[in-house]
């Protein structure tokens, strides 16, 4: 059993347009560092990080959350606690990398009152994490599908959270902004001391990069664990019904998957 | 900052030009002392009414549209398109026959048609909205027509008129009504200002920082229902304001979505323009204000769907 988990998962059950998602699912995600949620598609990846963000209300079961039940925090403090990326951004009317990344505050912010020293801090240094500090009055429409993906990112650490939760964050970007994107998240992790969970499809790029994995199929709980543990030829197996051999990187040390089919 | 100044300006022109203008043109210096004569009838009696109705339901709608448009996050989605301001034109109808309060009979009218097109569609997304938003305002303006064929001549000559969109029989005390609903709006909005800011950003994102949506859409719902019915008791059922008033706006001064407070502005100066065009046109006959803003709006709606497809929102 985990310590101090950072979510704890009782027993949950959900049912989402007449198909059963998780009947009795139970499982831990611990606290700090870069959790990996991995899985093929329609496992339920995307529905237990939702869950999670509070986003999607269970049937039944319960989620807890660094001791205390979600489903009793009022929206506002859950947003002050976690900051949720869904899958696909919205498409949103046109406006400036800042004032989209500005609405990362709202959480924090009072009636009446204009953007706080702390929020324009806050603003400033997801802009700078991001890389996007340049761009900062640049429109949306001219950014390219990456750099947007980047500007979701910084409305989710303007958020100021301990924990950020992101739905497959590496999705449409190429291979080098896929990489500078994780190295990013490891770097939020390690300096600021976030929790981030993560839903990842590339297992090798999420054995390189989590501390935590958790692999899921048909809305159960396949395997869980740092990297060595949870991604083993039998792991694989039973994820993906895929042979595959599994061999150390031999500059990482992080296990790779070599499938043999 | 320069383009933050623009709609307030834009209005103050328009407010002037409505004031001086008509059959008989007053020159600045016969405006003002019109203005300080209470008891001068052009003024007071005549143009001021019309004007402060114009500007608040323009205001009303203007809001009602953006609020709209953001909650759905679908541009078509907006009073006017979706049956509100029939519902309302049917209530107000209903209430004219059987000797009913009129703003209670628009504010039924409007609120019973929300609340379907809200049942029918809930859980089928937003085109579902517009979709069952036009059956609803097919329906209601049908029920509407029927009722008026029924009903006996006078009251079916006032209610014509009235239905054709006109500032005519404007006076203080529905202005007063008006403005009411808009200030008590207006009020709700700046307070929820920040929430609201989050508009167009979808369900999961709002969720996500930390709007309660089921409040949050009471709260739009109630908003936009109140300001259609306001704005329709004092009008009539004016079309394409709601409608055209915040992408207008957007366009114009470059501001960021839902542009609450910019939409309001573009709104009124729109009803202030269409009704001022209305008068010039027609100084004697009673030409309905309506007409002016089907005649602007109805192409636009034509332009933005062509548009709709060439660009990603």
């Amino acid at each position: 059993m985990m310590t101090n988990p950072l979510f704890d998962i009782e027993n949950l059950s959900l049912r989402l347009g007449g198909r059963q998602i998780y009947d009795g699912f139970s499982g831990a995600l611990p606290n700090g560092g870069l959790t990996g949620i991995v899985g093929p598609n329609g496992c339920g990846k995307s529905t237990l990080l939702r869950c999670l963000a509070g986003v999607q209300q269970p049937d039944s079961g319960r989620i807890v959350f660094q001791g205390y039940p979600l489903a009793g925090l009022a929206a506002v403090e859950r947003a002050q606690f976690m900051a949720y990326l869904p899958q696909n951004p919205p498409l949103v009317p046109d406006m400036s990398v800042a004032g989209l990344v500005a609405k990362g505050r709202t959480p924090w912010r009072k009636a009446f009152r204009p953007l706080s020293g702390t929020d324009h801090d806050a603003i400033e240094s997801a802009l700078a994490a991001t890389g996007l500090s340049d761009l900062r009055t640049t429109r949306l429409s001219a950014l390219s599908g990456g750099q947007r993906q980047r500007v979701w990112l910084a409305l989710a650490l303007a958020q100021d959270t301990p924990v950020i939760l992101l739905d497959e964050p590496t999705a449409f970007l190429d291979l080098q902004h896929q990489l500078s994107l994780l190295r990013l998240l490891r770097q939020l992790a390690d300096e600021q001391g976030r929790s981030i969970v993560m839903v990842l499809h590339e297992l090798t790029l999420a054995g390189r990069f989590c501390d935590h994995l958790l692999g899921l199929r048909d809305g159960r709980l396949v395997c869980a664990g740092p990297a060595e543990q949870a991604i083993t030829p039998q792991t694989v197996a039973a994820l993906y019904d895929l042979q595959a051999d599994v061999a150390n990187d031999p500059i990482f040390g992080k296990p790779v998957v070599f499938p043999r089919e | 900052m320069r383009r933050a100044v623009l709609l307030p300006a834009m209005l103050l022109v328009l407010v002037w030009l409505a004031l001086a203008g008509g059959r008989n043109w007053l020159g600045p210096s016969a405006l003002v002392q019109g203005l300080l004569d209470r008891q001068d009838f052009l003024i007071y009696g005549l143009r001021l009414p019309r004007l402060m109705i114009a500007v608040g339901a323009g205001m009303a709608l203007g809001m009602a549209g953006a609020l709209m448009q953001g909650l759905t996050r679908n541009p078509l989605a907006t009073p006017d398109i979706i049956g509100l301001t029939q519902g309302a034109g049917l209530g107000f109808a209903i209430a004219l026959l059987l000797d009913l309060p009129l703003l209670a009979g628009a504010a039924c009218g409007a609120g019973i048609a929300m609340l379907c097109v809200a049942l029918l569609a809930q859980g089928r997304g937003a085109l579902a909205f517009v979709l069952f938003g036009i059956g609803i305002g097919a329906t209601a303006a049908a029920a509407t027509t029927v009722l008026l064929v029924l009903a006996p001549d006078a009251k079916a000559a006032r209610a014509m008129i009235w239905l054709s969109g006109s500032l005519a029989r404007a006076d203080l005390a529905t202005a007063g009504w008006v403005w009411l609903v808009l200030l008590a709006g207006g009020a709700l909005v700046a307070l929820r200002a920040h929430r609201l800011g989050l508009l167009w950003l979808g369900d999961d994102v709002m969720a996500s920082l930390g709007v309660d949506l089921s409040r949050m859409r009471v709260l739009v719902l109630g908003l936009v229902t109140a300001l259609t019915a306001a704005s329709t008791l004092a009008v009539g059922p004016i079309g394409f304001v709601a409608f055209v008033a915040a992408p207008l706006a957007r366009a114009v001064t470059g501001a960021q979505a839902p542009a609450i407070w910019h939409a309001a502005l573009t709104g009124a100066c729109l009803l202030v323009a269409a009704d001022l065009v209305a008068r010039l046109i027609a100084p004697v006959a009673v030409f309905p204000t309506g007409l002016v803003m089907g005649v602007i709006g109805a192409p636009y709606l034509i332009f933005f769907l062509w548009r709709d497809r060439q660009e990603a929102r």
